[in-house]
């Protein structure tokens, strides 16, 4: 990828970007009416359809994007840190210690500011234990053979997640039946409650301008650590930043639209595909494209069987599955 | 009409008849049988599949809180065995053995209880664990109420099944004019759009083939949700808001943390503006009792208010 | 020997585990020096090599990079000045053979920094030299193994550091490249300020090339000097375990194993 391209390839994905934050826009359960939203939004804020536009369908379509865009990202990130292109931004169990939080919030009846906060607190404290546990990975000046080994921090991460889950499952079977079903249904992943969308956007360029200054440092680290310490990366300490940034960006996204699959492992490794393997490109056009592909699949999600709703995720894994297939048959298309 | 087939648009009136025709057979049949043999009871349950006990139950285990309810409704209280989870009303049933809840029942308890009779409810009860039941031997009652008039059909049922039929005759009957009073309040009042939120986070209603729809047109309400093909839809926020209906009835049981507050701030909504944000008591009109009365009239004075 | 020390290790000890590797080892590499690296599998050629680029500390001694110890460097300062060729080095991700050479440009990039003209000009005589100019579009998760190690060591060539560290660069190699990179290494060594050390296994390609040689006995025992003087069939045959039996005529000399 050259400079050039890297323009051309983004300024396209921020065109589609738009496009489908624009549909989200104007589709709905009337179907997609355009003008009618047109008219809608230069009029203002007076009618019920502006305020069914304003006040639900663009909190909705900018929560889908910047959550996309976030899990995008962190899938990227994970992938680089463990040099293992199947990673996802819940491989190293923060999405279980999210849940985990959530749901004994939700069992002891604190109220949603409350679960948001405990699922929080859940996600850090996974990643806290990540960090504990794969220390050697991230601080110290050696670089032995455990330092140097991404799969031991799978391993740890493997292990906790399923631990985490263990814990879902046992808390799903101890809850009462009346709070079953916000408990599954925040586990499912959902953005109906979707309204501080500033928060979770801010987020995104937040993350992405942090990744931006170590997107060659991450290149680099694609080669091995060892390789990447000879060629004067500080390794542990662009880990390190990944580690963090990925886990902000994976918490961000899964307290406030809960664990929504796919997109965090498809979409970089789609564009990896197609663009190859430049994190300066690939990490803004996985923020680009997985919003897009979010916000696309939660229209679609909300309009084919309106007025009732489908599962993001579902319809999000519909749509990609085939279109990552398409992608992976037809191969790696160079640079 | 009696009942409607859950899961399939209602059904067209050949069908209807045919099914009429059916229980009027199998009637006749059970007519026939009870001649022969006194002490045998048939009833037919809510799949449309004949029970049929070589005698009266005197051991009978319930699958669900409502269906406990009315067991003991239908007189046959005190031949109830073993129950499921949450089988609260009335205070006898606290104390009678649980084997199980609406996820997971116990099959061993229940075998070792011996029971004569399994009432199960037909979208509550762990489909596959009755399945089981039945082919384990044990005489099994669907029940699946879908209007008001079925709750006192089942009980009537049930009240033939547990040999107590006199009783549970009265029951319904006491039941049924209750309902008809309710229905001949209503006649020829202005029609009010209402939306009924089962559940807010997912946001959750109800179909036209729902007890709850039915009580909500006994009020002369219209559900806005009605034509939907699902039981308890999924529905869109804006799909409400673009119906904009003239109340918005939010079932709440007091602790669950469901309240209208979401709603509160869709200033142009119709409901919001005239202040008919609602709360109705769930724990009375999600349970197919005799109860759900209470929550019906209920209902129908805050029909009233609106109008 | 006016020529300047380019790396200077001092009373280096190298242990694996409880066994000592190396011990009390002195090597003083100059500029224009071609240093070959040989002894048994295990032995520590690779832990040497480590520890000279950096990646691992000493156990004791210490290791000067030109006027300073390593560890006063940065590890980006010292990535312009030094290259490592790790052994098995592997692809987790696809990438264009022309970019993974590229990753070599990185120490001399800034951080928002795009390759330029003397960076691709770099690349572009990296893979000349490496003959893999024909595979530059080729997506090196699919290439051969030879190919590959190719691809890696025109990526440290492309690095264009003052001190070469290859561990056994000649690896799935034949016999074409591996002549054609050792003549690479040598003339490289004698450019202005730079040094190679390699660990191999080739005795008669070091016997060729190398101006230098350092035997591991991997015992801790050690034997640094000239080629001339260190690459000797009697110590040859006592480093390996193996008896060789050194063959010349008027230009070339040979071991060969003596069976």
């Amino acid at each position: 990828m050259n400079r050039a391209r890297v323009r051309v390839s983004l300024g396209a994905m921020l065109v589609l970007a738009c496009a489908s934050v624009l549909l989200a826009l104007s589709s709905g359960t009337d179907g997609w009416s355009p003008q009618r939203t047109w008219q809608a939004l230069t009029e203002g804020r007076s009618s019920l359809y502006a305020e069914v536009v304003l006040g639900l369908r663009l909190p909705r379509a900018w929560t889908a994007f910047a959550c996309g865009g976030l899990l995008a990202v962190a899938g990227a990130l994970m992938q680089v840190l463990l040099r293992n292109p199947l990673a996802d931004p819940y491989v190293l169990g923060l999405a279980g210690g999210a849940g985990v939080g959530a749901l004994g919030a939700m069992l002891l009846g604190i109220g949603s500011v409350g679960v948001m906060g405990a699922a929080w607190v859940g996600a850090l404290m996974s990643v806290a234990m990540v960090l504990w546990f794969g220390r050697d990975t991230f601080v110290g000046r050696s670089s032995g053979a455990a330092a140097d080994d991404p799969l031991r921090l799978l391993l740890i991460g493997v292990a906790l997640a399923t631990g985490w889950a263990a814990l879902i499952t046992l808390i799903l079977a101890l809850a009462p039946d009346a709070s079953l079903r916000g408990l599954l249904f925040w586990l499912m992943g959902d953005l109906d409650g979707a309204v501080d969308f500033m928060v979770p956007l801010a987020g995104l360029i937040v993350v992405l301008i942090f990744t931006m200054f170590w997107a060659r440092d991450l290149n680099v680290l694609t080669h091995g650590a060892q390789t990447a310490h000879a060629l004067g990366v500080s390794v542990k300490r662009v880990r390190f930043l990944a580690m963090l940034l990925a886990s902000c960006a994976t918490a961000l996204a899964v307290t406030t639209i809960g664990t929504v699959g796919f997109v965090g492992l498809i979409v970089p490794n789609a564009l990896r595909l197609v663009f190859g393997n430049d994190q300066r490109f690939l990490l803004p056009a996985s923020a680009l494209a997985g919003g897009a592909l979010l916000t696309l699949a939660d229209t679609l999600g909300r309009t084919v069987v309106a007025p009732m709703q489908l599962p993001v995720g579902g319809v999000m894994a519909v749509l990609g599955a085939p279109v990552f297939m398409w992608i992976l048959s037809r191969g790696y298309s160079g640079r | 009409m009696l009942r409607r087939e859950p899961k399939s648009v209602p059904a067209p009136v050949v069908a209807r008849a045919i099914r009429l025709l059916r229980g009027l057979f199998l009637g006749v049949t059970a007519v026939l049988v009870c001649a022969m043999a006194q002490a045998e009871v048939s009833v037919v349950d809510d799949s449309g599949k004949a029970v049929r006990l070589r005698e009266p139950a005197r051991r009978i285990v319930s699958l669900a809180p409502h269906l406990t309810e009315l067991l003991f409704e239908a007189g046959a209280g005190e031949r109830v065995v073993g129950v499921v989870a949450y089988s609260d009303y009335p205070a006898q049933a606290r104390t009678l053995p649980r084997i199980g809840d609406a996820r997971a029942l116990d099959l061993e308890a229940i075998a070792m209880l011996q029971p004569d009779l399994v009432v199960a409810w037909g979208s509550g009860s762990p489909k596959a664990q009755v399945e089981r039941l039945v082919r384990m031997g044990f005489p099994v009652f669907l029940s699946e109420p879908d209007l008001l008039e079925s709750i006192a059909l089942t009980i009537e049922r049930l009240g033939t099944l547990a040999g107590s039929e006199r009783s549970s005759r009265l029951r319904a009957e006491s039941f049924r004019q209750r309902l008809a009073a309710l229905r001949s309040s209503t006649r020829g009042v202005r029609r009010v759009r209402v939306f009924y939120q089962v559940w807010g986070q997912p946001l959750l209603t109800v179909n036209a083939r729902h007890v709850i729809d039915d009580a909500l047109g006994v009020c002369g309400a219209d559900n806005v949700f009605a034509r939907l093909k699902v039981g308890t839809p999924r529905v869109d926020r804006e799909a409400v808001l673009l119906a904009d209906p003239d109340a918005i009835v939010i079932a709440t049981s007091g602790d669950d943390g469901q309240t209208h507050e979401a709603w509160s701030q869709w200033r142009s909504l119709r409901a919001v503006r005239n202040g008919h944000l609602l709360t109705v008591d769930a724990s009375l009109l999600h349970r197919h009792t005799a109860r759900i009365l209470d929550g019906v009239a209920a209902l129908c004075r805050d029909m009233a208010w609106v109008r | 020997m006016s020529k300047a020390t380019i790396l200077d290790a001092r009373t280096l000890v190298l242990r694996a585990g409880a066994r000592t590797l190396i011990c009390d080892l002195q090597l003083d590499v100059r500029e224009g020096e071609f240093w070959c690296v040989l002894g048994p599998n295990g032995s520590g050629k690779s832990t040497l090599l480590h520890t000279l680029a950096g990646l691992r500390l000493a156990d004791e001694g210490e290791v000067w990079l030109d006027d300073r110890p390593l560890r006063h460097w940065t590890a980006r300062s010292a990535a312009r000045r030094r290259a490592i060729l790790l052994q098995g080095h592997s692809y987790a991700f696809s990438a264009s053979v022309v970019d993974s050479v590229m990753v070599g440009r990185h120490p001399h990039l800034g951080r928002f920094g795009w390759p330029g003209e003397e960076d691709s000009a770099c690349v572009d005589a990296a893979l000349q030299c490496m003959d893999i100019a024909h595979l530059a579009a080729r997506d090196v998760t699919g290439l051969s193994g030879g190919e590959r190690q190719r691809v890696a060591v025109a990526a440290v060539l492309a690095q264009d550091p003052k001190l070469f560290l290859l561990d056994e660069p000649t690896t799935h190699l034949d016999l074409v490249h591996q002549v054609a990179l050792f003549r690479h290494l040598s003339a490289a060594a004698k450019g202005e300020g730079r040094a190679v050390v390699i660990a191999t296994h080739e005795y008669n390609l070091a016997a060729r090339f190398a101006t230098h040689a350092l035997l591991l006995y991997g015992d801790g025992r050690t034997y640094a000097g000239t080629a001339s003087e260190v690459l000797r069939a009697q110590r040859l045959s006592d480093v390996f375990g193996f008896a060789l039996e050194e063959c010349s005529d008027a230009s070339r000399r040979a071991f060969l194993p003596q069976w």
